[in-house]
């Protein structure tokens, strides 16, 4: 987070006892030390322990132990901006800093070069601004600089969980249109989520499990013959429409199947789908139900509706397409890209051929419309491969 | 029954949403005077 | 009355309780305050909704959620009601 921080005076304050400590785990992770830009000097003990406890800076603990403190915008032009506030900039700078650890871990395994970055798309949950645009936005190119995209521009999508998906759909529009040709799409930590069903523990005395910030970051890029293809056929995206009816089904029909009669096919050939993937020990746990259950229940249904299974199939249907969720509660992270990591691994190899990310998201909270949302789309083998053959033999 | 009763409403997004009870009701000629949908995600 | 749209048995039961009897906690604004109103599922409401607006916005409800979870639902609420 210090990294992250590019104000003067700073944001972040980290204490003489811990800087040596922060510094040297840091030097020794093959990703975060590509992100360490700029020497700390660190803060006497005593200023942190007297800032924290004048009353706007918030304390850093590692371990129980003081190390570090976040204050506001103290500047004359910020002072006065409850958006400002350090409560606020901490939610900041927690996801410009796990975007860009995810970022880096991206251009780390797949040995990418920064530089060859075009284009980055944000969809984390925060929105960063000051009191005229509060959510004025920024966080793309935030994180871009943060990890050296130096040939990189970028913009911030908004759309609750559906966020991350939303951003895919429009990387792999703007790589199909041949404006670009590599697109990062980045999605950093919650700070608001980070224990948001710890109360059910807590009163119980277990251990808090909900208990990361989660960030991700894809590479969305034009066709190298050899990675799962997106689908973006003319059709091939679910959408929730404005004059969808509140009912679950009319909704499920625009997200399920009709996307995948724009692609000629059933809900039988998607090997598997990835719903909201929140961990059922966390949710269940804290009364909120299985949620990934849920959802896979809805499309189960989905599927005896449009014909293709029996109802006394749903059970068996969901063993089949479906998973037990394992996301923390992020909010975007769990909402079907959790799954697309392993998808890919899957895919190539050889697997499953096809599966479908299903996003949704509760855009009702932002208290300006009832509606929700939810997108989808499908990832899919390449259409030489191996297995994709066999399938398309079987099927003839 | 519910002709004419005040009703609040309380839904959840992935159960049933408060929207989709608060049609039925007033279908059924209830007044709506309190609706949320939950979301626990 | 109410109308509830969650399916947790937990949380049902609790908010259920609280509007009938009062928070059984005493923790909240109703603790010690019964109210005496009586709670219902939309489960439980489907002979008095018309038909067309149960199938658009209900049928598809009832099919997604397990028969069993239904039942247990909808014996819990007449229970608290004391029916």
């Amino acid at each position: 987070m210090k990294q992250a921080d590019i104000l003067k005076p700073g944001l972040v304050e980290i204490g003489e006892s811990a800087e040596a400590r922060i510094a040297a785990a840091l030097a020794d992770s093959p990703v975060l030390r590509a992100l360490v830009t700029h020497k700390v000097n660190p803060m006497r003990t005593e200023q942190v322990r007297a800032e924290v406890a004048a009353g706007s800076s918030l304390p850093l603990q590692l371990d129980g132990e003081l190390v570090g403190l976040v204050r506001r915008d103290n500047r004359a032009e910020g002072r006065e901006d409850e958006n400002l506030d350090a409560h606020t900039l901490l939610e900041g700078l927690c996801t410009k800093a796990t975007a860009a650890a995810a970022l880096q871990w991206l251009f780390e395994q797949q040995q990418i070069d920064p530089g060859d970055i075009d284009y980055i798309i944000s969809c984390g949950e925060e929105a960063a601004g000051d009191r005229y645009q509060r959510g004025g936005g920024g966080i793309a190119k935030a994180v871009g600089e943060m990890c050296g995209c130096r040939n990189a521009s970028g913009m911030d999508i908004k759309n609750f969980c559906a966020a991350p998906a939303s951003a895919l759909v429009t990387a792999g529009a703007l790589v199909a249109a041949g404006l670009y040709q590599r697109v990062a799409v980045v999605a950093g930590g919650s700070l608001a989520k980070l224990g948001m069903k710890s109360e059910a523990f807590i009163e119980q005395g277990l251990p808090i499990i909900d208990d990361c910030l989660a960030a991700d970051a894809f590479l969305v890029s034009s066709d190298d013959g050899k990675s799962p293809l997106l689908r973006l056929d003319k059709g091939a995206i679910g959408l929730a429409k404005i004059g969808a009816s509140t009912g679950d089904e009319a909704i499920y029909r625009q997200l399920l199947l009709e996307p995948l009669e724009a692609l000629s096919l059933t809900m039988t050939d998607i090997d598997k789908y990835a719903p909201e993937l929140h961990n059922p020990e966390i949710m269940e746990h804290a009364r909120s139900g299985d949620v990934a259950h849920k959802n896979y229940r809805m499309i189960a249904a989905m599927a005896v509706r449009a014909g293709a299974i029996q109802k006394a199939d749903m059970p068996a249907f969901i063993e089949r397409v479906g998973m037990v969720g394992y996301a923390p509660t992020q909010g975007h992270i769990p909402s079907g890209v959790a799954y697309i990591g392993h998808a890919l691994n899957e895919i190539r190899g050889g697997r499953i051929q096809r599966a479908m990310i299903l996003s949704k998201a509760s855009l009702f909270l932002n208290r300006l419309t009832q509606l929700y949302d939810g997108v989808s789309f499908v990832l899919e083998a390449q259409p030489n491969s191996e297995l994709r053959e066999e399938n398309l033999r079987v099927k003839k | 029954m519910l002709k004419s009763k005040k009703v609040a409403v309380f839904g959840e997004r992935d159960d049933v949403a408060g929207l989709a009870v608060r049609h039925c009701v007033e279908a059924a000629g209830a007044e709506v005077v309190y609706e949320t949908t939950s979301c626990f995600v | 009355m109410l109308v509830f749209g969650l399916n947790q048995i937990f949380n049902l039961r609790v908010m259920a309780t609280t509007f009938k009897d009062g928070d059984p906690s005493y923790a909240g604004a109703l603790g010690g305050i019964a109210l005496g109103l009586k709670s219902y599922h939309i489960f439980e409401l489907k002979d008095e909704i018309p038909e067309a607006v149960w199938e658009q916005e209900m049928a598809f409800k009832e099919l997604e959620v397990e028969d069993e979870l239904v039942e247990q639902i909808c014996s819990m609420m007449r229970e608290i009601r004391g029916e």
